[in-house]
C-alpha cells in the first residue's frame, strides 16, 4: 500500500510543475504588456540570484529589480508605446521537479517577434525582428510559493524580418549597453548565438531528473 | 465500461503526461553526437525513419529504456 506522506509529495510535485508553468507564461505575458515592473516579484528573495542576459550578467538580490525595471525599462527609451511590440514563446517544455520537491530546473525553447523604435538610430525608426532565444531556469520553493531563483536567457539568433540569421552582413544594430546603476556585474553568460560557424553541440541540454538541488 | 482508479492510480496517470512531455521536449537534444540527421537523402519520413533506427541502435542510447523495444519482447 501506498504511504499517503509520498502521494502527497508526488502530489506536490505534480502542482509543482502547473505552478512553474503559470509562473513563466506569467513573466512573458508580463513583458509583453510592458508591464516589467510586475516581474521582479517573481524572483526569489535571496543573494543568491543569478540572472543571465544576452547584455551582462546580474548577481544578487536586487538583480531582477536592475534588469526588468531598470536596464529594460528606466534605461530603454521610448515613453511613447505606439508600435512597440515584444513577444516571446515558451515551446518544448521540460521541467523536472526535484525528488524533495523543494527546487525544480526547467528549460524551453522560445521563438519570439519584437518591433521598436531604434532610438539610438538617425530618425528613431520602427523595426521589426525575429528575437529566438532559450531559457534555463532554476526555481526554488519560498514561503509556499514558486519563485525565479537562476535564470539564464540565451539570444540564438535576432534578426531583421527581411533578412536570414544566415546573413551576418544584414545584423541589426545593438542599443547601448545598460551603465550606471543599470550596469551588469559581470559580462554575458550562458549566450550561444547562431553564426555561420555554429555547432549546435555547444547548445545547454534539458535538465535530468534529480533529487535534490546541489549547486549552480 | 468505466474504470474505477485509485487515487494512486489518478496521480500515476499526471505523473506519466508530465514525464512524457518532457521526454518529447528532451528528443531532440539528447540525439548523442554525430548521429543527427546522418540520412539526407530520400523522403523527410524515410529519413525519420532511418534515423530513428540508428538512434537505437547507437551505443549511446539505453535499449534497455526503449518501451518498444519492452513491449516487443514481452510479446
Amino acid at each position: 500500500m501506498t504511504d499517503i506522506a509520498d502521494l502527497e509529495l508526488r502530489i506536490a510535485r505534480l502542482e509543482a510543475a502547473r505552478e512553474i508553468e503559470n509562473l513563466m507564461g506569467r513573466f512573458e505575458s508580463y513583458h509583453a504588456a510592458y508591464r516589467n515592473e510586475l516581474i521582479p516579484a517573481m524572483f526569489a528573495d535571496r543573494d543568491d540570484l543569478i540572472i543571465e542576459m544576452p547584455f551582462g550578467t546580474y548577481l544578487g538580490r536586487d538583480a531582477a529589480r536592475r534588469v526588468w525595471r531598470g536596464a529594460l525599462t528606466e534605461d530603454i527609451p521610448p515613453t511613447d508605446l505606439s508600435g512597440e511590440y515584444v513577444e516571446h514563446l515558451l515551446t518544448t517544455p521540460v521541467i523536472e521537479v526535484a525528488k524533495d520537491g523543494m527546487t525544480a530546473k526547467a528549460a524551453w525553447i522560445s521563438p519570439g517577434a519584437e518591433a521598436h523604435h531604434f532610438g539610438w538610430e538617425e530618425g528613431n525608426p520602427l523595426k521589426a525582428f525575429w528575437y529566438w532565444g532559450r531559457y534555463n531556469v532554476d526555481f526554488i520553493k519560498e514561503d509556499g510559493a514558486w519563485k525565479i531563483w537562476h535564470l539564464t536567457h540565451s539570444a540564438t539568433f535576432i534578426t531583421d524580418y527581411h533578412h536570414s540569421y544566415a546573413e551576418p552582413e544584414h545584423a541589426l544594430s545593438t542599443p547601448p549597453a545598460p551603465s550606471g546603476r543599470h550596469a551588469p556585474d559581470a559580462p554575458p553568460r550562458g549566450q550561444v548565438p547562431y553564426s555561420p560557424t555554429f555547432n549546435p553541440g555547444d547548445l545547454p541540454v534539458a535538465p535530468e531528473p534529480y533529487d535534490t538541488y546541489e549547486g549552480v | 465500461m468505466s474504470v474505477e482508479l485509485t487515487l494512486e492510480q489518478r496521480v500515476e496517470r499526471l505523473e506519466a503526461v508530465h514525464e512524457i512531455q518532457n521526454m518529447m521536449s528532451k528528443m531532440p537534444r539528447r540525439t548523442p553526437p554525430g548521429v543527427a540527421s546522418i540520412h539526407r537523402r530520400g523522403h523527410p519520413l524515410d529519413r525519420i525513419c532511418r534515423d530513428t533506427q540508428v538512434m537505437r541502435n547507437h551505443p549511446a542510447v539505453d535499449a534497455t529504456k526503449d518501451p518498444l523495444k519492452e513491449e516487443r519482447k514481452a510479446a
